[in-house]
């Protein structure tokens, strides 16, 4: 009988005294116990930019691009197709993981914004640093929201799923008077100009303000554009770099007309997947790559494109398929690929020949008569498109003539110059010329058999996100 | 067929290992037979064969002896006294002794087993004192047929059980449901309980869980089916708690059985495809249908239409007069399978044995896919001393399969093999010398076809080689403190460990990925140690005055830790190397690991009494402690109560009722059945690149879990009612329960809006009711010399969604390629299908008038589309006109087992139905109508013309896609009716007259010819209604997405005890 209560003793000491109901977790971190110092608030930014990353590393050429006349897929009928032809629906999977890497994004960020506070920090300079990333990270994801779909739900703070439930859509005007501008102008006052060492590559002050440049392009706010931007171009930060297929070599990464761009490493996890997609399926083979592949030039592209240009022998490959022909590729993101579906290929969210156009645009909206100051921005990104030091390709004074006629100029050039570097979709929208340019395009090319109404500016929402809250209803024009 | 012999040879030299031992161990234990004045006789069963292993006892003494190979026994015994017989399975025995010396018994085979022993949760009772609703399986009784896995040994057996063969791939594949799903979450399958070690397996197509046990190892299996049966499970009971018990050591000298099975299987049925003439002469009319509606001339040469609807590959295929290719012949073989049995079994006085050895070898009816199980188990007692009793049973179990992921979609790079052999371009040839593989390929087809890998590549090239090597082992110690009262202690340990090597070569292709593309390779290994303790403190004493109190408490432990280590390679120099090489260049390799762990902690006290064996009480309580959720601890309390009415004074007269029983129970269990850590909020691992040249990796976090403070396991209340009665001397026994299930704060991941940051979050939310009745008929209806018994059982199961979280919004479930295919909403089951609901066919202009229509974009009505019901009445055709277009579960399901035997031949039939239950089939799901792929032979019935409507059912075969293209929603031409009737098993067996074994100095010799799904009447025109993409997708059942077909098997069996 003794030794029995000694055995019974002694299981019931060995059980309890382990611990059983409270297992650790191995694998990952809990949240509430995380923020402790400045190291972990640095850990969170990386993340951070780490989401962002995931928007650009595939997805955001297929809403930036396909959609427009520069990209289209080929022998894919699926959902990248459908984007293709404006065959546009609320359950289309690239759409539904637009509004969801970027809220995803946005989630990080405000995490990191409420810790902060109560963080202590080994200088004022870091801790504004982390916050002037933060605002900005967010910033550009609502950016990137509000120019896809419009109104959207504003979410400034970290906030509970109950929340998440209730929530409707917020003007896209208060979103960008009440979140996108003043974060970008906090950002613009706390960020640094410039990084050393392993910093290089972050966002800087010169990041918010190009950003809010175009943000103000984007809201028609053409003096304040004016003034952000020619602030930036008169501290001469950034310059253009002599040769255009510079801008994308892998080897070249954060030069000196980069501004802002999305960092990809080779390998199994941090890699781009884009630069695989920008070829048409023919040449999969040949590639010796496999994957769907996304976006191609259009013939559109490619007839209008000055061929003789470097820009051009940078812009647009041509490689041999399986029966020898001579196919068209994305040259600017393509490489030469070892690993599947990842690149080193960065991807450029602002650079400086992105501002120069900008700047142009602007101050062509605001002067009756093309300026002198604007001209000379086109004629700085022709020159070095051509690669001539001269003048041989500047603009012709019949190209200036008039407000209406450099505007087309400077459309044009903008498509030329930034083709597959996500902004000729956002810019047809901006310009107001999406339904005649694509309609126009697909006359060319698909004998009409694909229509661009007025209502598709915007994507609708995803059904997925209209099921678990119908507080985001209406849906867009055209998607009720 | 190299690996053949070498597999024969393996597989000889481990049978005449366990053979070996087997006789060592019966010399070791031959028992002396006791001395003294002596009665003695042989015991036979009802076929007048010997009985090995009867005990024999003198009622109130203390001398006991066991018959032997022969039936025969001794024993010491004076006149006057009453001798016992008693032996599992058949009628105990009293016969008085008088002047005689010799005394024969012939045992009557018990057919209910009203006086049988049940296993219940930590403990045991008898039949007539269960107050719960408890089915018991014998595994003896299949033991001649093809029995893959335990839970095929339950298959139709018993009310309430419902057995779903959701595939047909060696080694696994089969999903149980105890009294319909009482839960959301991604875990339905039961408790499984060996010899009171707990198992908590889940279920998954892909690993075959089931094959921790020998089926021939296992002498009852007991399904708790009521919630006071298997309340004393507590937290993980709600879907019903499995108790498996294995044979057990009995004294006397060694007995061997020996048990070979050889076999083969087929494809039980072939989907009618379109044959490769039929499907060119449908493409031509699709792309003809498609350059006529966008304003063309069906005249038009291949010169003046656009790539797609270019029809000159079709008309030359017809042209040549070509046969084209069969791609489910191409895919699917004769597979045969054997197996190998050895058991024995004896002891003496302090020690008893039971070592048994098995090896079965399946191959699959897919080729290239196989299954092997070594298995052994040693169960030993011993006695030591008066008090204490040691009982230690240990099995190792190893498996081995080649797999083949042979469901999913055919865009699966590794798998979706049979939808690809059912949508392969039947045109195409299955070879092509001029390919890198020698294997022709339909990725990247010209001529609009669905670009998807060739299936006959993937079953040759890709190679999956799993292993797992499982150890069961428990050992017990119990010490007899008192008459009465007993202490036990005892500790299990179930190690599973499992290895797999996998390579997806450069030279397979997918979805539109031509090779060579890099290959892949993982490595996986995994070790799972679940360590279990246990104190069980039991007292039973009976008072004077008919009282009967049996008291037991128990305090457990359970933990469980998961360690994995996976590495991984791409785009290595060769596709032959299986595994991730050191030599392979760093770049391409990748290594991870995973640790997960969990314990739980319970107390456990239940009282049972019952007053002359007439009246029953008796209450239950359990408390859980879940390392799994924020909300630790739950206490889940039962009860119950039975008057057996047939012992009362007024029934005595009644002859024609042998036993009659009334039953109640209430009680509570739990669900635990989520992953690990879900109710924290967590951040994982997101690195980025930094630095000068934008090359350094930088670590950072994000957050990856939302958490739930509040989560906590699911609660079922349920209610049982039941009446268990016995007729004409136990001819005929009928069992009826009524059960009436409530479980609330299901545990689902509910999707969350994507502004939280998150896509889902594991929560407590909604009620699910499921109430049903169940019928149990047993009965002798010829006993004399043709005999013949049967077993009819039959369940009906309604289920009901009460309550879904806070804003009662539809949940809506996946089935792969479309979305939200499956909805579950409040009043109704969970998870009916839900899409658009086809009305029929636009015979003609006129018709098309009529309807309100799809106005726009490709899809726009025409003579020949799909007319779609105006749901909601709005006068178009929209995403809001979908609707309930199905339901997945049966109206009822039914099993129906009958025996005939005469003289030495025994013939069983075993039916299995399910009516009701309608079938999502998705292997056209993507493709439908569109002849950009083959399709079944119902397409031939398509619309042609107002002139040749067809079926009225079938729309024009167009090459876009179909219905409202812009919503690609689900429409009700994929919802078929799955009821099935089907011959599940049918056998006969002939036994050897006993002149002629005993010449052979065998105790008994049987052959037995069995075929399992002999036939099947069904609708379905698929492969397998009961077929599921994904065992255990609660919110999306039903649907079959090409599931591996049910095998045919015809097998030999001879079996003999010497």
């Amino acid at each position: 009988m003794k030794q029995i209560k000694y055995i019974l003793l002694l299981c019931v000491a060995a059980i309890t005294s382990c611990d059983l109901l409270d297992r650790p977790v191995y694998d990952r971190i809990e949240s509430k116990t995380f923020y402790k110092d400045e190291k972990d608030i640095n850990l969170a930014v990386i993340g951070s930019y780490g989401t962002l990353g995931a928007i650009y590393a595939a997805d955001f050429v297929k809403y930036a691009e396909l959609p427009s006349d520069n990209s289209s897929t080929v022998g894919d009928t699926g959902d990248h197709a459908l984007l293709d032809k404006f065959i546009v629906s609320p359950v289309n999977p690239v759409i539904q993981s637009a509004w969801r890497l970027h809220y995803r994004c946005i989630a990080n960020v405000n995490d990191i914004l409420a810790a902060i506070p109560n963080i202590t920090f080994t200088s004022d300079e870091k801790e504004d640093q982390y916050k002037g990333e933060a605002l900005f990270i967010r910033a550009l994801c609502y950016f990137n929201l509000v120019r896809l779909f419009g109104d959207v739900p504003y979410i400034d703070r970290p906030i509970t799923v109950e929340e998440s439930q209730q929530l409707s859509r917020t003007d896209k005007a208060k979103v960008y008077a009440d979140l996108i501008i003043p974060d970008l102008q906090a950002a613009k006052a706390l960020l640094p100009a410039n990084y050393s060492g392993e910093d290089i590559g972050r966002i800087t002050s010169g990041a918010a303000q190009t950003l809010l440049g175009s943000v103000y392009l984007t809201t028609y706010d053409y003096e304040n554009c004016v003034n952000e931007l020619g602030d930036l171009i008169a501290k001469k930060r950034y310059s253009l770099l002599p040769v255009y297929a510079d801008i994308f070599n892998p080897d070249n990464a954060n030069h000196a007309e980069s501004i802002f761009e999305i960092q990809f490493e080779k390998g199994y996890t941090g890699g781009s997947q884009w630069s695989c997609q920008a070829h048409s399926r023919e040449l999969a083979e040949t590639l010796g790559v496999s994957t769907a592949a996304v976006t191609v030039p259009t013939s559109d592209l490619i007839s209008l494109f000055e061929t003789g240009s470097a820009r051009y022998q940078a812009t647009i490959g041509k490689l041999p398929n399986a029966s020898n022909k001579q196919v068209s590729h994305v040259k600017k993101h393509y490489m030469e690929l070892s690993i599947q579906n990842h690149s080193d290929d960065n991807w450029p969210v602002l650079r400086y020949a992105d501002v120069l156009l900008m700047y142009a645009e602007a101050l062509n909206e605001l002067n009756a008569t093309p300026t002198q100051e604007a001209i000379d921005c086109i004629n700085q990104i022709r020159r070095r498109a051509y690669a001539v030091e001269d003048n041989s390709q500047d603009l012709t004074p019949a190209e200036v003539i008039d407000q209406q006629t450099f505007r087309e100029v400077i459309a044009e050039e903008r498509r030329f110059e930034l083709c597959f570097e996500g902004h000729r979709w956002f810019d047809l929208v901006r310009t107001g010329k999406y339904v005649e340019v694509m309609n126009a395009h697909f006359e060319r090319y698909n004998s009409g058999a694909y229509n661009v109404e007025n209502y598709n500016n915007l994507f609708p929402v995803p059904q997925r996100e209209i099921d678990v809250n119908p507080n985001l209803l209406p849906n867009n024009p055209g998607f009720n | 067929m190299n690996r053949r012999l070498l597999k024969l040879s393996q597989n000889v030299a481990v049978w005449a290992l366990l053979l070996a031992i087997g006789m060592f161990v019966s010399s070791l234990m031959a028992v002396a037979q006791p001395r003294g004045k002596t009665i003695s006789g042989t015991v036979v069963d009802d076929a007048q064969n010997p009985l090995v292993g009867v005990t024999v006892v003198v009622e109130g003494k203390k001398a006991n002896a066991i018959t032997n190979v022969h039936g025969r026994y001794e024993i010491t015994a004076s006149r006057g006294d009453v001798l016992v017989f008693n032996y599992l399975g058949m009628h105990p025995q009293k016969i008085a002794v008088t002047n005689q010396t010799v005394v024969d018994v012939q045992m009557v085979t018990n057919m209910v087993g009203v006086d049988e022993i049940v296993v219940v949760g930590y403990g045991m009772q008898n039949r007539r004192d269960i107050t719960t609703a408890i089915s018991s399986v014998s595994p003896d009784k299949l033991q001649d047929m093809p029995l893959f896995d335990i839970n095929q040994a339950m298959s139709g057996q018993a009310a309430g059980v419902n057995v779903i063969s959701a595939s047909g791939a060696p080694g696994g594949g089969t999903d149980i449901q105890i009294r319909g799903l009482s839960t959301l979450s991604a875990d339905t399958s039961p408790l499984y309980v060996v010899d009171g070690v707990v198992l908590q397996l889940g279920s998954s197509l892909e690993e075959g869980p089931f094959s921790f046990i020998n089926p021939a190892d296992v002498a009852s299996i007991e399904i708790l089916k009521d919630a006071a049966a298997a309340a004393i499970y507590g937290s993980r009971a709600s879907n019903g708690v499995v108790l498996i018990t294995t044979k057990n050591g009995e004294k006397g000298q060694a007995r061997v059985r020996v048990a070979i099975k050889t076999g083969v299987q087929e494809v039980f049925n072939k989907v009618d495809l379109l044959s490769a003439q039929e499907f060119a002469t449908l493409a031509i009319e699709a792309r003809n249908n498609l350059w006529v509606d966008t304003g063309h001339s069906i005249t038009d040469p291949d010169a003046l239409r656009n790539n797609n609807t270019k029809i000159g590959y079709f008309q030359d295929f017809l042209d040549s007069g070509k046969k084209g290719t069969d791609w489910q012949d191409a895919i699917y073989q004769l597979a045969p399978y054997q197996e190998y049995q050895v058991n024995v079994n004896g002891g003496s006085e302090t020690v008893k044995y039971m070592v048994s050895g098995g090896i079965m070898d399946q191959e699959g009816i897919v080729k290239n896919s196989d299954f092997q199980r070594y298995s052994f188990r040693t169960n030993v007692d011993f006695k030591l001393g008066r008090r204490f009793d040691l009982s230690v049973k240990m099995s190792p179990i190893y498996t081995r399969q080649n797999y083949l992921r042979t469901h999913g979609r055919y865009h699966d790079a590794a798998g979706g093999i049979v939808q690809a052999a059912l949508l392969m371009n039947p045109l195409m040839d299955i070879y092509d010398p001029t390919t890198l593989s020698g294997y022709s390929t339909g990725i990247a087809q010209s001529n609009a076809m669905t670009s998807m890998e060739n299936p006959v590549a993937k079953i040759n090239l890709l190679k999956d080689q799993r292993e797992a090597f499982r150890f069961l082992g428990d050992v017990a110690l119990n010490y007899n403190i008192l008459p009465g009262l007993n202490f036990k202690l005892s500790g299990s340990a179930n190690v599973n460990s499992y290895h797999a090597n996998n390579i997806t070569p450069s030279t397979v292709g997918a979805y539109n990925e031509l090779p060579p593309k890099q290959n892949a390779i993982q490595s996986t290994a995994r070790r799972t140690i679940n360590l279990q303790s246990s104190a069980q403190l039991s007292y039973r004493k009976q008072f004077s005055g008919g009282h009967d109190l049996n008291v037991v408490g128990v305090f457990e432990t359970q933990f469980e830790k998961m360690h994995e280590v996976i590495a991984r390679a791409s785009d290595t120099w060769t596709d032959d190397m299986i595994i991730v090489d050191s030599s392979l260049a760093e770049d391409y390799r990748l290594g991870q690991s995973n640790l997960v762990e969990w314990g739980l902690m319970s107390g456990v006290g239940r009282i049972n009494y019952n007053f002359r064996s007439k009246y029953y009480l008796m209450a239950s309580l359990r408390a859980d402690g879940s390392s799994r959720f924020a909300k630790k601890w739950g206490i889940f309390p039962a009860a119950s109560a039975a008057w057996r009415i047939s012992q009362e004074p007024f029934m005595r007269n009644i002859r024609w009722i042998s036993d009659l029983k009334l039953r109640a129970s209430y009680g509570v269990t739990g669900n635990n059945a989520i992953g690990n850590y879900q109710h924290l909020r967590l951040l994982t691992g997101q690195s980025y690149t930094l630095g000068a040249a934008g090359e350094m990796a930088v670590n950072g976090v994000r957050l990856s879990t939302v958490g739930n403070d509040d989560l906590t396991w699911e609660q079922t209340n349920q209610i049982d009612a039941g009446i268990d009665l016995s007729l004409f001397r136990r001819r005929l026994n009928i069992t009826v329960d009524y059960y009436n299930k409530k479980t609330k704060d299901l545990l689902l991941s509910l999707q969350i809006p994507y502004t939280s940051g998150f896509t889902s979050r594991m929560s407590n939310m909604g009620k699910v009711r499921n109430e049903g009745w169940e019928f149990t008929l047993q009965s002798q209806n010829l006993n004399g010399r043709f005999k013949w018994d049967s077993n009819f059982n039959i369940s009906f199961n309604k289920q009901t969604v009460l309550a879904l979280g806070p804003t009662k919004d539809p949940l809506y479930g996946d089935a792969s390629y479309f979305a939200n295919t499956n909805i579950t909403q409040v009043g109704q089951p969970v998870g009916l299908f839900y899409g658009m609901k086809a009305i029929g066919v636009y015979k003609n202009q006129e018709e098309v008038d009529m309807y309100p229509g799809i106005k726009t974009g490709n899809a726009i009505s025409r003579p020949g589309e799909l007319i779609y019901e105006d749901v909601n009445k709005d006068g178009r055709i929209t995403i809001d006109d979908r609707t309930i277009i199905g339901d997945p579960h049966p109206d009822f399901t039914f099993g129906f087992t009958n025996n005939f035997s005469y003289r030495n031949f025994t013939l069983k039939v075993f039916l299995r139905g399910s009516v009701g239950a309608e079938v999502m089939n998705m292997a056209w799901g993507s493709t439908p109508y569109r002849m950009i792929a083959n399709g079944p032979t119902t397409w031939l019935n398509r619309w042609q013309s107002p002139e040749n409507p067809g079926d009225g059912k079938t729309p024009r075969v167009k090459l876009t896609n179909r219905g409202i293209i812009d919503f690609e929603q689900l429409d009700s031409t994929f919802i078929e009716d799955g009821s099935f009737l089907n011959i599940q098993n049918v056998s006969l067996s002939y036994r050897v007259p006993a002149k002629i074994t005993k010449k052979l100095r065998l105790q008994n010799l049987v052959f037995t010819l069995a075929v399992n799904n002999a036939y099947m009447w069904t609708k379905y025109t698929g492969y397998n209604p009961e077929g599921r993409m994904n065992i255990g997708s609660t919110l999306a059942p039903g649907v079959d997405w090409g599931t591996y077909p049910l095998s045919r098997t015809y097998m030999f069996t001879l079996a003999t005890n010497f």
